[in-house]
């Protein structure tokens, strides 16, 4: 005969009740105990472990509850029966290393295909619905906001800047259906040499940069920073980096210092696939201008030599080295 | 048998009382570490959307293995009812925010058009913030005390309830905790001076409206026992703060042109960011034991016999191996703590623990239990074994 020892609670008051649960051979659950002689089907019963080590919980119909000094044969009865399973699954997997290794390459799996496949899906469809009007308006945005920081406006001669608006033209898009771009020129001094493709379709080159690169380098970084804007790149990263940020806060706390590495790691390989997708744009262009695909590398050795980043592990970089950026499209 | 307890409690009572036993909690760093990985697995999996679930099993987790006289207590929040809470109150939070953000954007333009004068449209934009502050506060004085209601109406022992406040006390208790609000925001502006008053004003407020079954809780200390208390502390509190004025002015008085060595100055800061910590443990243990002493329930008394050089190797030992181990000896931090905190409150009399009455059945909607984390965080006293 199954029996175990229990403190009864009537849910009344808080007096406890010493009690022995004892299964009948009826298949009724017995509680004895001084001045108590309750009996009840398995069926109107209800066990319930809480997690980790303590006493299951037998709650009796009208109110009552056992806790069961179980040595596991009353659970075991109660395992049998339907709707324990859920909770049993999670207490198996809390129990074994096995279940939490699984349940950790679960993790892995779920968050190494959110990052890869589902958070770039998810950016693209949300990208779609934006209007060009709004884009139009945020890149207005940005530039304003970088007028007022790090840019001055172009110092260049009225002659070299018309030539550059005319390198822009052969860069244009052909197809109808396909926005047109604006050039801007501007001078920094912080920022150096370098190009820029912002929101609506706004490219900006600096002076430094319309100094340091022949008239095929200029058009070969046009063409790249063209292939930013046609996969619309910079709202993408805007839309990946916001939704990332706010599920990472949202599971790692907002004060987590983690949680802003990750962020930045996260995005920087997004960035780097970016730069490789606007570096086939431009070979492709170059090709059907009839330009030697040589003056895309010939400028990017020029700017890395500029920048000085060269030696740096690459997760820690936006941009991919000119050694992987020329394996990449060479190779494709 | 004497009954101490048949006196008037004016002062508190001494600690060693033969009849009373202690809490204990026998919760295990390598169970509970299974349990966190499995959550933070499933958390991460599902995007987040598991966190309800998460932190009910661990706080199920805790309450569950906290005992007193053979018997546990018990948390069962609905999982699902907080998951739609959060949900609700996200969405509330970010349209108040929203709204606030394009009323304080647009409102000085606005004003601009009508009238030309910049103090008045500077005194509207004042009013503006002032208000939606008042607004978020508001909002977040009722998330706190729903949050507090529903973790007390969640929590059992002996199957009786818990509770705090009641159906007919909630605009009152609502009035009460918006002026503590206030209050502790006034705390900075006088200097730390309300400090004591505002310490004693929480404790109050967190115990007497908490209840067990029918039975009201009792907090019998006064203002002037947590001024006393933290007058005891100040002397180290200013030596802390006065610390790293020290080599300041050993160099004025010293040969002028000298620089100070780098090794005095970082000897300063750290003697000084130490005493400072050895004042907060101390402060803690201390406010903590005259909480308990004056805390009554029914018949029931309280003690607890924290010690504060306890508590400093706690916080010393817990805070390097958070360090070392990134993070992952989190599990292990959290159940030392708790088994310390909650095994050194002792409960008397015995019998007395037989004596209490279920109170009516009270819905208390979890939709505002988001709010948890804020009430772990003000009320880490009470939230494991209340």
């Amino acid at each position: 005969m199954d029996e175990c020892d229990g403190l009864y609670f009537d849910g009344q008051s808080s007096r406890a009740i010493a009690v022995v649960v004892a299964l009948l051979a009826d298949g009724q659950l017995q509680l004895r105990g001084p001045d108590l002689d309750l009996s009840q089907p398995l069926a109107a019963l209800r066990l319930e472990q809480p997690p980790g080590q303590a006493r299951p919980r037998l709650h009796w119909p009208g109110g009552g509850l056992v806790e069961v000094d179980d040595d596991g044969r009353l659970v075991a009865l109660f395992a049998r029966r339907p709707g324990t399973r859920p909770q049993g699954l999670l207490r198996w997997a809390e129990s074994h290393w096995a279940g939490i290794g699984g349940a950790l390459l679960l993790a892995g799996a779920s968050v190494a295909g959110a990052l890869v496949a589902g958070l770039p899906l998810l950016a693209s469809l949300v990208t779609a619905t934006i209007p060009t009007a709004a884009e139009q308006r945020l890149g207005e945005k940005v530039l304003a906001s970088l007028d007022e920081g790090p840019f001055a406006p172009s110092r260049l001669p009225a002659t070299r800047q018309q030539r550059l608006r005319d390198l822009m033209q052969r860069i244009q898009p052909r197809k109808a259906g396909e926005r047109r771009l604006r050039l801007e020129l501007r001078d920094s001094p912080t920022i150096g040499a370098n190009a820029l493709c912002l929101p609506g379709g706004i490219l900006v080159v600096t002076d430094g940069l319309a100094r340091l690169a022949s008239e095929d380098e200029l058009l070969a970084v046009l063409a790249h920073e063209a292939g930013h804007d046609r996969h619309r790149h910079p709202l993408q990263m805007l839309v990946r980096s916001q939704a990332l940020a706010l599920v990472t806060s949202l599971v790692g706390g907002k004060d987590n210092p983690f949680q802003g590495i990750g962020v930045g790691l996260v995005g920087n390989a997004y960035s780097r696939d970016f730069e490789h997708q606007a570096d086939r744009e431009a070979l492709a262009v170059l090709r059907r201008l009839n330009l030697p695909p040589q003056a895309f590398f010939s400028i990017l050795d020029k700017l890395e030599k500029q920048n000085g980043q060269a030696g740096l592990p690459s997760f820690l970089l936006t941009h991919p080295s000119n050694r992987e950026r020329r394996a990449e499209v060479e190779g494709s | 048998m004497a009954e101490p307890e048949a006196a008037p409690k004016s002062e508190a009572h001494s600690g060693s009382d033969p009849q009373a036993i202690a809490v204990t909690f026998s919760g295990r760093a390598g169970e509970f570490t299974q349990i966190w990985l499995v959550n933070l697995a499933l958390t991460l999996a599902s995007c987040g959307l598991y966190m309800p679930w998460a932190r009910v099993r661990t706080r199920r987790y805790f309450v569950g293995q906290t005992r007193l006289q053979s018997s546990g207590f018990d948390y069962s929040a609905n999982p699902r009812a907080l998951f739609l809470g959060w949900l609700v109150i996200g969405l509330g939070f970010s349209l108040v925010s929203g709204f606030s953000d394009l009323l304080t954007a647009n409102l000085a333009a606005a004003v601009e058009l009508v009238v030309k004068k910049p103090w008045v449209v500077a005194a509207v934009t004042f009013a503006a913030g002032l208000l939606t502050l008042a607004l978020q506060g508001t909002i977040f004085a009722w998330l706190l005390l729903q949050s507090l209601r529903y973790n007390a109406n969640q929590t059992t022992y002996r199957h009786l309830r818990f509770g705090f406040g009641t159906v007919s006390s909630r605009l009152r208790l609502w009035r009460e905790m918006a002026l503590l609000l206030v209050l502790g925001a006034l705390v900075p502006v006088s200097l730390g001076l309300l400090q004591p008053y505002v310490a004693w004003r929480w404790r109050r407020f967190l115990i007497r409206h908490r209840r067990f079954g029918t039975t009201p809780f009792a907090f019998t200390a006064t203002p002037a026992d947590f001024r006393r208390l933290h007058l005891r502390a100040l002397p180290l509190l200013l030596t802390a703060l006065a610390a790293p004025f020290v080599p300041l002015v050993w160099l004025i008085q010293g040969s002028s042109g000298t620089e100070l060595p780098t090794l005095v100055l970082i000897v300063v800061t750290v003697a000084s960011l130490l005493l400072l910590l050895v004042w907060s443990c101390w402060l803690e243990a201390r406010a903590a034991i005259l909480t308990w002493r004056h805390t009554l329930l029914g018949e029931l008394r309280f003690d607890c016999a924290w010690r504060a050089r306890e508590l400093l190797g706690l916080r010393l030992i817990h805070g390097l191996a958070l360090l070392l181990s990134l993070g992952l000896l989190w599990p292990w931090v959290r159940i030392r703590e708790a088994r310390y905190r909650l095994g050194r409150i002792r409960v008397s009399p015995l019998h007395a623990l037989d004596s209490f009455l279920a109170a009516e059945e009270e819905q208390v909607s979890a939709l505002a239990e988001g709010g948890f984390a804020l009430e772990d965080a003000m009320s880490g006293l009470f939230d494991i074994s209340f």
